[in-house]
């Protein structure tokens, strides 16, 4: 008999809140193209009691064949130690050089544009006030995602893509996942290197 | 109600894209179908029917339709307008499932999008699920959903929100809101920290402020016609479940109850075809066209009639003829309508044109008409109208205003009593005499018909005989 065919195990990695139904509904897109998906808002990170679980994200973000990050203006509540998980899930993907797509929200994009452009008269700075819908730390996951990761030459191709409504995240999911042969390949690639 | 009648209008039909009986409650079968209704055009599973249509029923249905209910609600994602029910058929129950298509495609369960195709219900290949995509990319460019950039979540009536925040954790066991702000960023309503229009429509203090076209307008004409004189005219421009409150409140006193006394014992009825009159105000709160300045929903109360009108057609693959069978419900405005659904302004999904037939047939009325204009839609009841034309419907004297048979006693005196009776309403601790003047009848036959009064516990005489009056009874007992 021949042996089943191992499902593409992908690592989904974003914050939640307020954003639950559109997670969902991109985790059901890749898991309907018939893709294993990791994602710990769903349940789907294996759990090791006697890791942290930082530690069992991470441990998942290895075990994935390939990771999708969703950077939003929201940071997350799930921060431990300072650290955020959706942050350090993609800081691991990068570092293990895991083949990687990004969304990025339209407000981080915007904001980080902004707030370059912003220089106080009384060179003080500024302040952002604690809100629901926005937390400047976002921007440091985005920096880091666009200038402080993998070497450029890594980076060809559309591989982050800036998304307002959750049809622009679909379309940009459908249109790079939606050929499974082509993902293989581009695993077997990053395996080979 | 009893809705077996749908179930009978449903087993008249075949299985297909709307449709789908099953013999027993296999919970993952069930959700599947009914997920793959949501993404598609909605539609009706029936529990307890077989293959060969043949009523089996179901057994304890209580029981497995709460532990069916709450696998649904809780596996089926994004949140769908879901409704179930049991319906005693033929001395079976049967379980109803019926949902909306949804408008926050796609749906899922258990992480798989699934969609119907005739009758077969099928998980999601890669072109469905562009073609979801490309719906979901429509709806969030609906106008309900643009965002209304003035308003802020001071404008919203932070009561009506709890209100609705009570209801959905009795739907949603599990849900956790944090707070109002919260419950409005999970439920769609505010998005990107922006309030939607429906956000405004359903819960600001005066929606009227950002949405001028948002009221819903009563109008009471004295005869059959529309015209410049009127007997009432209301501009309801609170937020929409204040509306639709403040509108059924002043239609039945518009409309009046019915009140037949039989030694001694009062039996009160509404005049009108409550259920029918209230699913036509919510339909046109639900469909109407709220994308345009001239947007309006009007109620015309005559002597002969009563017509509730909308600005907006019916939508697109959907015929007047088809109001009259089963058939798909096209939500213009879903998020409006869920959030109705929640607070239960609509307590059962689909059927709602033929409950509203079945209504005014079980009390009497006319079937209901539709017609469609160049832009706007209008249902029709023959027959049900404002209480008196003659007296007036004026607001002052209106509040509670109830004509009450008297069994057994002619068409004519009974007139007259309801006139003392309004007479006293109207002016309390007249005396014999003043009545008589108002009425026009002699001393002895207003002493009769003040003593029938008072045998049927109407009014009472209060003060001493010579400087006292009559009042109504139930003034006296408000007071108390």
């Amino acid at each position: 008999m021949a042996k089943k065919k191992q499902k593409i195990k992908v690592m989904i990695a974003s914050t939640v809140y307020g954003f639950e139904n559109e997670l969902s509904a991109i985790v059901a897109q890749l898991s309907t193209l018939k893709y294993d998906v990791i994602n710990s808002h769903h349940g789907t990170v294996k759990v090791n009691p006697n890791l942290s679980n930082l530690d069992n994200c991470l441990k998942a973000v290895e075990e994935c064949d390939f990771f999708v990050g969703i950077i939003r203006p929201y940071y997350g509540t799930g921060n431990i130690d300072d650290l955020n998980i959706t942050f350090e899930e993609i800081k691991t993907a990068i570092k293990l050089g895991k083949p990687y797509w990004f969304l990025v929200h339209r407000d981080v994009v915007f904001s980080r544009l902004l707030l370059g452009k912003i220089e106080c008269k009384d060179g003080k700075g500024y302040i952002i006030k604690k809100n629901r819908f926005f937390d400047e730390r976002s921007i440091d996951i985005y920096n880091h995602v666009i200038k402080d990761g993998e070497p450029v030459a890594l980076r060809n191709g559309n591989w982050a893509q800036e998304f307002y409504r959750l049809d622009e995240a679909m379309t940009y999911i459908q249109a790079q996942f939606g050929d499974k042969e082509f993902i293989e390949s581009l695993i077997k690639d990053s395996e080979d290197e | 109600m009893n809705n077996s009648f749908i179930v009978k209008n449903l087993l008249a039909k075949e299985e297909g894209t709307r449709l789908e009986f099953k013999a027993d409650v296999s919970q993952a079968a069930i959700a599947k179908i009914v997920t793959s209704f949501i993404n598609t055009e909605g539609g009706d599973v029936i529990i307890g029917i077989d293959d060969d249509k043949e009523v089996i029923g179901i057994e304890h249905a209580e029981r497995k339709l709460s532990s069916l209910q709450q696998t649904l609600l809780e596996s089926i994602k994004p949140e769908a307008p879901i409704s179930f029910q049991i319906i005693n058929y033929k001395n079976k129950d049967v379980i109803l499932i019926s949902t909306w298509e949804g408008a926050n495609k796609p749906y899922q369960f258990k992480n798989i999008i699934y969609v119907r195709e005739k009758a077969t219900t099928k998980v999601s290949d890669v072109n469905s699920i562009t073609n979801l995509i490309a719906e979901r990319k429509n709806a969030d460019f609906h106008w309900e959903r643009r965002t209304v950039l003035a308003a802020e979540l001071d404008n919203l009536s932070q009561t009506e929100i709890e209100k609705t925040i009570v209801l959905y954790k009795q739907r949603y066991t599990k849900a956790t809101i944090l707070d109002n702000e919260d419950f409005l960023v999970q439920t769609g309503l505010v998005r990107n920290n922006n309030l939607t229009n429906a956000c405004v429509l359903l819960f600001a203090s005066l929606p009227l402020r950002f949405i001028p076209q948002s009221p819903i307008r009563i109008t009471v004409f004295p005869g059959s016609e529309t015209g410049d004189t009127f007997l009432g005219d209301r501009l309801l421009n609170r937020n929409i479940f204040e509306n639709i409150e403040d509108a059924l409140d002043y239609l039945d006193i518009v409309f009046g109850k019915t009140i037949e006394v039989v030694d001694n014992l009062r039996t009160e009825r509404h005049n009108y075809p409550q259920l029918a009159i209230r699913e036509a105000l919510m339909n046109a709160v639900v469909h109407r066209d709220y994308n345009s300045v001239n947007s309006f929903l009007q109620i015309n109360v005559f002597a002969d009639r009563t017509e509730i009108s909308n600005y907006g057609t019916l939508p697109e693959g959907i015929t007047i003829k088809d109001l009259k069978k089963e058939h798909n419900s096209i939500l213009r405005n879903p998020d409006i309508a869920q959030i109705c659904f929640t607070r239960r302004y609509i307590e059962m999904l689909g059927s709602g044109t033929l409950r509203m037939i079945n209504d005014c047939k079980i009390n009497g009325f006319k079937t209901p008409k539709w017609e469609e204009g160049d832009k706007t839609f209008k249902v029709i009841f023959e027959g049900v109208k404002h209480k008196n034309s003659n007296e007036g419907v004026n607001e002052g004297v209106n509040e509670g205003v109830k004509y009450i048979v008297f069994k057994d006693i002619n068409e004519g005196v009974n007139k007259t009593l309801n006139d003392v009776l309004g007479i006293i309403r109207n002016n309390p601790e007249l005396n014999t005499n003043e009545i008589a003047n108002q009425i026009g009848k002699g001393v002895s036959t207003t002493e009769r018909y003040l003593k029938l009064l008072k045998e049927e516990n109407l009014i009472v005489f209060l003060g001493y005989p010579k400087t006292g009056g009559y009042v109504l009874k139930e003034h006296l007992d408000r007071l108390k």
